[in-house]
């Protein structure tokens, strides 16, 4: 497996369908907490990314070998050396691409 | 913070979900508790539900969960190989994991058929 070396800090690109793109410098913040924040009132979705079990919005982001994850798990300064794009997914886009993925299998 | 192990992230993707998530696999002590964080995280994901429930003890039952639509848990070791996830013990385990996928049992059939 190879690992491609992530580029000197540039702005990370923050996008919702529906809305303009944003654009953040992930090393502002100091923790998940007030990067999710700070993107929900960018998105006017104060209070709906920080709960993300109950409102079902999700925050991912794709990391430097392509793969789509989950905002959160990683520890927060892995997370800014290894992200390339946020993604806000609205909770039927959630729904639409797990269908689309069971699809695929089938 | 008071654990001497280092941190064991890994990343796992689960064929028809949107997204992958990390583990710290350290963080767990047995497949068993492996498995029911996985259930936990992807359990949403899955036809009925509860095809994830301790899937990783059933192990035994490879051949028959191959058969139906369940899902079987896989990951790469330190050698870029995809090996069925419960062989060796939970220590060697965590220190050749290098990436879990959680395939539907269809797709891995291939991966054991050739055991029988």
């Amino acid at each position: 497996w190879k690992q491609v070396p992530p580029p000197l800090r540039t702005y990370t690109k923050v996008q919702k369908a529906g809305s303009v793109g944003r654009s953040i410098d992930a090393t502002r913040f100091r923790n998940y907490d007030e990067l999710k924040n700070a993107i929900a009132c960018m998105f006017g979705l104060e209070g709906q990314l920080d709960d993300p079990r109950g409102s079902g919005w999700k925050l991912v982001y794709v990391d430097y070998e392509n793969d789509v994850l989950l905002v959160g798990d990683d520890p927060w300064e892995e997370f800014i050396t290894c992200v390339k794009c946020i993604r806000i997914l609205s909770p039927s886009e959630v729904q639409q691409m797990s269908q689309e993925g069971l699809q695929l299998m089938n | 913070p008071s654990s001497v192990a280092a941190a064991a992230f890994v990343k796992v993707s689960m064929d028809g979900a949107p997204y992958l998530r990390k583990v710290d696999l350290k963080t767990y002590g047995s497949y068993a508790e492996l498995s029911k964080a996985l259930e936990e995280m992807f359990g949403s994901f899955t036809d009925g539900g509860s095809h994830l429930r301790d899937f990783m003890s059933e192990r035994r039952k490879t051949t028959d969960l191959l058969k139906g639509s369940d899902y079987v848990p896989t990951y790469e070791d330190k050698d870029g190989d995809w090996m069925l996830v419960g062989d060796v013990p939970w220590d060697m385990f965590v220190n050749s994991c290098k990436r879990l996928r959680i395939m539907r049992g269809s797709e891995a059939v291939g991966l054991v058929s050739s055991e029988h």
